[in-house]
């Protein structure tokens, strides 16, 4: 028989592995079916069995994976994982469907298709965070996430971006009026286009 | 030996020689059969179903370990196990002996090992990939999340634990005779802890890690302030030679950050290795860990049967005493397997489950990229040299280097200044001692926080109109740590003579360092703001 600190050492040990056991078991489940990226992919999925219009439209929809994707942007250089959750940027089926999956609006991406050009290079935003909070660099409610490299432009403050790459001569119609008047936008909505200090 | 049988021939065999041995197969000639002896395959037959108990039979040599004698060697013949002794002593395994801190520090090393290893796999020490390899694991890699925050928390906790340990060799004057030289082998393994955390904290290279070792180096650059004060820096620039060698340039870049990747990752582990085995070798030397000698007294034997001893080949354990144990167990020690191995375990397990709470309840900071160009303000080295960074701002030579060096060396000598054998293994050497201590706390808390209040309050030299233009050499030698260092040497040396014991002075000087190290840590974490000026929380820093 046992002394009573070997049974008590027996105890713990069993009580901590178990523990520990189910912690890990709890973090792989957390991460495989819990994450917010999946139940978007799920979503999306549904929708695309909604909207196929024929037998083997609904089987491929039937087979869509729900895994990460990511847009590797060998010019440009990085990696940019926005689509895992913004599914439907360029799904033309999408115009009706909520953010996330929405189509993305106007005919930006005719000339800057996401292969290319990934979504940050206008956006701005953390593309390697796969969590809405991290990427973005703003909470659902507005505030803004501490340690986020370049936060997400948000509203007309976007406009800036095009000044990356043109020169203003270069934008012709209505995208030059936008460019010109996103900067006021961006001094107002995101308190500095590119910078912020914390 | 049994199963090596000699095989004779059958009889209408050609007349070869039986051979001694089965290992002979020289050819046409060394057959051990004729051809056409149907007993090979048989063999064959047995030799493959019984694969599974002769696999075992050579992994374990030993029975199950339900004798004195199995358990004996089941602790002997393990390669792994046989750094512990057969027999452990009770005391050992009393909670109160070590509260299992010696153990949790080496787990807590073994556990950072495993999941430094598991982010090397995706880490990749570039300054351009550094900390986009940092978002990818703790965005995109399976488990990285967890496995990240493990290690950050692992690593806080073992130079918390190795603090701890310290306390608790020191309290139970586990550094006297025989076991002083295992104390500064101790101190190499503290000094290579902090070494470790350090270094790795630059890795993910972002403004926390880039702006702390920016700090980190400035402060190896800080003999420059004796140098500089005494004229000869263009001569002999030691802390510029210090600066370079950490960083490998003037500035903390891919130099700095590939340098010390290759101490966090191999050199420092592999010293800490050798050390940790130099450490359990000393433990099993010097005869076991510290007890008190009323301990052989004081603890019933454990109503052990005492067995007739077996013979046995080989040494299985040294015992003191004066005459040889016959027909008795030792007093006091039980059997390593399995008292002492459930307690490890169990000490073990019991880490590992607080480092997986800790990494899933709380994430490991990671800010901005680094940015030369935008100092963090306040700039804060990691909590463990927080105390020193209140030191390096009082002087930059004595808070970096000066006092550091003199603690440690003051640490390193204790066992030496401190010869008396009395109550070794006696936590505190008995109620004396505890006295010192709770007296020794106060007197470093009222000198610590004295000082902080004095410094905050009225400044120092500078801020003084009649030494306002002292010359920066006086105040490297004149300052609120200089100052402490003194009143707490003295404070010992008055235990000393108080008390006629150096162990009383010992008590009263490490007690004086623990304390003023816990509140100065405390107090440049909640304390010091921007520019380091002092505030009473953070919610009162200026915001821009």
């Amino acid at each position: 028989m046992d002394s009573w600190q070997v049974r008590l050492m027996k105890l713990l040990l069993l009580v901590s592995s178990l523990a520990s056991l189910l912690l890990l078991a709890s973090a792989a489940y957390k991460e495989n079916f819990r994450d917010e990226w999946r139940s978007i992919q799920a979503d999306y999925r549904t929708q695309l069995i909604r909207t196929a219009h024929d037998e083997n439209a609904r089987r491929v929809a039937e087979s869509f994976p729900i895994e990460q994707k990511q847009l590797y942007l060998r010019e440009l250089g990085g990696i940019d994982r926005c689509t895992t959750c913004h599914l439907g940027v360029e799904n033309p089926a999408m115009v009706d469907a909520g953010l996330p999956l929405k189509t993305h609006p106007g005919a930006l991406l005719k000339n800057h298709p996401t292969e290319t050009f990934g979504c940050t290079v206008c956006h701005q935003g953390e593309g390697r965070a796969i969590s809405s909070a991290k990427a973005h660099g703003w909470y659902r409610d507005g505030r803004p996430v501490p340690h986020v490299r370049a936060p997400m432009l948000r509203g007309d403050a976007v406009y800036t971006s095009c000044g990356k790459c043109h020169a203003e001569i270069d934008l012709y119609g209505g995208e030059a009026d936008l460019f010109a008047a996103s900067d006021a936008a961006a001094g107002a909505s995101s308190g500095g286009a590119a910078w912020r200090i914390d | 030996m049994a199963d090596m049988k000699v095989k004779t021939p059958p009889p209408q065999a050609s007349s070869e020689a039986p051979q001694a041995g089965g290992n002979n197969r020289a050819g046409d000639n060394g057959h051990r059969r004729a051809i056409g002896d149907p007993g090979a395959m048989s063999e064959f037959g047995s030799n493959l179903r019984t694969v599974p108990s002769a696999l075992r039979r050579s992994l374990i040599r030993h029975g199950r370990p339900t004798s004195d004698r199995a358990k004996s060697q089941t602790v002997f013949s393990n390669f792994f196990l046989h750094i512990l002794p057969v027999r452990t002593h009770l005391h050992s395994i009393k909670v109160t002996a070590t509260f299992g801190l010696g153990i949790a520090t080496l787990v807590l090393f073994v556990l950072l090992c495993v999941t430094g290893a598991l982010l090397m796999v995706y880490y990749k020490p570039s300054t351009d990939q550094a900390y986009d390899s940092m978002l990818d694991i703790i965005s995109v890699v399976p488990t990285g999340r967890l496995i990240r925050n493990v290690h950050r928390w692992a690593a806080h906790a073992m130079v918390a634990c190795v603090f701890l340990h310290m306390a608790r060799a020191f309290y139970t004057a586990a550094y006297k005779q025989p076991r002083q030289f295992n104390w500064v082998v101790g101190m190499g393994l503290f000094v290579l802890t902090l070494a470790l955390s350090f270094t790795g904290y630059l890795l993910p290279w972002d403004q926390l890690a880039y702006w702390a070792v920016t700090i980190g180096s400035n402060i190896a650059q800080s003999p420059r302030e004796l140098t500089d004060a005494i004229g000869i820096t263009a001569w002999f620039d030691i802390g510029g030679m210090q600066k370079e060698l950490l960083l490998g340039a003037h500035y903390v870049g891919q130099e700095a950050l590939t340098r010390f990747y290759v101490l966090h990752i191999m050199v420092l582990p592999v010293i800490t290795t050798a050390l940790i085995a130099v450490h359990f070798w000393r433990i099993r030397k010097d005869g076991g860990l510290v007890r008190p000698a009323a301990a052989d007294a004081e603890i019933e034997p454990q109503g052990q049967s005492a067995e007739r001893p077996v013979k046995t080949y080989g040494l299985m354990g040294l015992m003191h005493g004066r005459t040889p144990a016959v027909n008795r167990s030792p007093r006091n020690t039980v059997m390593t397997w399995p008292n002492a191995i459930y307690a490890i375990a169990a000490v073990s397990m019991v880490t590992v489950l607080i480092m997986l709470i800790l990494g899933m309840l709380f994430d490991a900071p990671l800010k901005e990229m680094a940015n030369p160009a935008v100092p963090e303000n306040p700039a804060k080295a990691p909590w463990y040299f927080l105390g020193l960074q209140e030191l390096v701002s009082y002087s930059a030579f004595m808070g970096g280097v000066g006092i550091p060096a003199i603690v440690v060396l003051g640490l390193g000598l204790v066992p030496y200044l401190d010869r008396e054998k009395e109550d070794t293994g006696v936590w505190f050497s008995g109620s004396a001692g505890r006295r010192v201590t709770i007296v020794s706390a106060v007197f470093a808390m009222v000198s610590v926080v004295g000082m902080l209040w004095l410094t905050v309050s009225f400044g120092w030299l500078r801020e003084w109109q009649a030494t306002a233009h002292v010359p920066q050499i006086v105040i490297t030698f004149f300052n609120p740590g200089t100052v402490l260092v003194v009143l707490f040497a003295l404070w010992s040396i008055a235990v000393v003579r108080f008390t006629s014991s150096t162990r009383m002075g010992a008590i009263a000087l490490f007690t004086c360092f623990l304390v003023g190290f816990l509140i100065l840590t405390y107090f440049a974490t909640v304390h010091r703001g921007p520019n380091w000026h002092f505030y009473w929380s953070q919610s009162q820093w200026p915001v821009h």
